[in-house]
């Protein structure tokens, strides 16, 4: 059989399996997952947290990409944040992400979904790229 | 249905004329709208348990034909790319139907690459990140005859095995054989005189068969 007959009858018959698990009904599903060994929720929660672990990857991507566009835009200057007060680290965040020259992509995370330690650490990338409370800018 | 019947139809239909996936004609919106990156992101959090659980079982499925590292980072991969739009998400085609096509074709990819002998030391030589396209670059300047044979062969088996199971079920070779010719439930159900039932039922013995066993038979 030629290399893309192989192919095509490799992913046909996949896309049949497929087909068959997304018609499942939900209960279907967990009886499935636990013929093969695995409690459901447990396995949701993994998921949940890969999902999450992979969004969180991603923006720091952008962070970086972002920064190091920043870094040529302004020719490397970065403005150091102070020692923050305590308070809403959420409410300080949505405050800084509704500053103008925030990326769009950065814009769109709101905290909400995010831990504390994110949020702590979004501020500082914010910071990094001189986008702060502070007005000496 | 035979497996020569199978294998002759597969033959028949001309490489690449196999169909994108077709969503419901009910969830068609805008057509070939490519949703944005904050979209897919949005559509990965709001996952509900049942959809994760679909997700686990859709990896869990390539047990056979993967070694375990493989299945396990074949979801990290489909995440990465469809938040990266490596893979771009056409919003008039279900979301969990588009991860799961991009899980097909990343397996595919993993198959072909443990088919040939990738030496440590040039994986990622040039590169720390990895990079897949630094190392499709290298694999592609490989025979596609080297390496495991047992590995290279593991596709190839697991769909036979599949026809091999089910050459005496006409109706679950129906549904196999629609999806390899491209064709929609429809279009399977009227070409194959299936009645809902019937297509229903024969989904369901495919999911059990390809999905029975524990994971301790992982390869």
């Amino acid at each position: 059989m030629s290399k893309d007959n192989e192919q095509k009858r490799f992913a046909g018959t996949m896309a049949a399996i497929d087909d068959a698990i997304l018609a499942a009904t939900p209960a279907e599903i967990a009886e499935e997952l636990r013929a093969l060994g695995i409690e459901p929720g447990a396995a949701a929660t993994a998921m949940r947290a890969r999902i999450g672990a992979a969004v969180h990857d991603r923006g720091k991507k952008l962070m970086a990409a972002a920064l190091e566009q920043t870094r040529r835009d302004r020719g490397l200057k970065v403005i150091s944040g102070s020692a923050q007060p305590a308070g809403d680290l959420r409410a300080k965040l949505a405050r800084l992400l509704s500053r103008p020259g925030v990326p769009t992509t950065l814009a769109a995370r709101d905290g909400r979904t995010m831990s504390d330690a994110d949020i702590e650490s979004m501020i500082q990338d914010l910071t990094e790229l001189g986008i702060t409370e502070d007005e000496e800018r | 249905m035979t497996n020569e019947n199978f294998s002759e139809a597969v033959r028949k239909t001309p490489a690449g004329a196999q169909k994108e996936e077709r969503p419901p004609a009910e969830t068609v919106a805008a057509v070939g709208e490519i949703a944005t990156e904050d979209e897919v992101r949005a559509q990965l959090l709001a996952l509900d348990d049942d959809a994760l659980h679909r997700l686990e079982l859709g990896a869990a499925r390539y047990r056979r034909m993967l070694p375990r590292q493989d299945v396990e980072e074949l979801v990290n991969e489909t995440l990465r790319r469809a938040l990266e739009r490596d893979r771009k998400w056409r919003k008039d085609q279900p979301f969990m139907a588009f991860l799961f096509l991009s899980m097909r074709s990343i397996a595919w990819e993993f198959l072909k690459q443990n088919q040939r002998e990738v030496p440590a030391s040039q994986i990622g030589a040039n590169n720390d990140d990895n990079d897949d396209e630094e190392n499709d670059g290298y694999l592609e300047r490989q025979p596609a005859e080297v390496g495991d044979p047992e590995a290279a062969a593991c596709d190839v088996l697991f769909v036979d095995e599949i026809e091999r199971m089910f050459r005496d079920d006409d109706d679950v070779m129906a549904v196999i054989i629609g999806r390899v010719e491209g064709l929609s439930s429809v279009e399977t159900r009227e070409r194959f005189d299936l009645t809902p039932t019937a297509f229903e039922t024969a989904q369901k013995r495919l999911r059990r068969a390809v999905l029975a066993g524990k994971l301790d038979d992982w390869r």
